[in-house]
């Protein structure tokens, strides 16, 4: 799909706000009107543009390990990955 | 019955940290204490598949269990009989 306006997508540079309407949002028109450029799955509805969640991932260090028979029973061999609370 | 068991529940455990330390290497190429965790486990796992497919027969279809008469492969206990409470 070619997007009318590509700016919408790329990273905000350094200060630069990420909600693109200034101006007051006054009724469903205007938020729509705003809307007409910017693809869907960004604004999420809410008229205000959304950046995706960031994930980060922390850089496993080996360690220790689990003895064999441990590391079947508690699901991992890396006991900084073990957490006994179901998440 | 439960030597058997053990022996089972044994190489499950190995072969489990087998695993973990491969998908731990998969991004940790370089990491020679895991390559060495990794090349004694693996070591252990397979004395310990060779050793219970002596013992009870074979584990896997192409294994190093000894040649029998019968076929062996379709004896009981068939993997999901096996209790291992």
């Amino acid at each position: 799909m070619s997007q009318k306006n590509p700016d919408q997508t790329r990273p905000l540079k350094p200060g630069e706000s990420q909600d693109i309407s200034q101006k007051e949002q006054t009724g469903v028109e205007v938020a729509t009107a705003e809307l007409q450029g910017i693809p869907d799955y960004l604004t999420a509805g809410f008229g205000t543009v959304y950046r995706l969640a960031r994930a980060y991932v922390v850089w496993q260090k080996n360690g220790r390990l689990f003895s064999p028979a441990e590391a079947l029973e508690k699901g991992t061999a890396f006991p900084d990955l073990y957490s006994p609370y179901p998440l | 019955m439960d030597k058997r068991l053990s022996m089972l529940k044994e190489i499950q455990a190995l072969e489990f940290v087998a695993i973990e330390l491969n998908l731990y290497l998969d991004t940790h190429p370089g990491d020679r204490a895991a390559l060495r965790d990794f090349y004694t486990i693996r070591d252990k796992l397979f004395a310990a598949i060779e050793c219970y497919e002596k013992t009870y027969g074979p584990l896997r279809v192409f294994g190093d269990a000894p040649s029998q008469y019968p076929w062996p492969w379709i004896e009981d206990p068939w993997p999901w009989e096996i209790e291992y409470k």
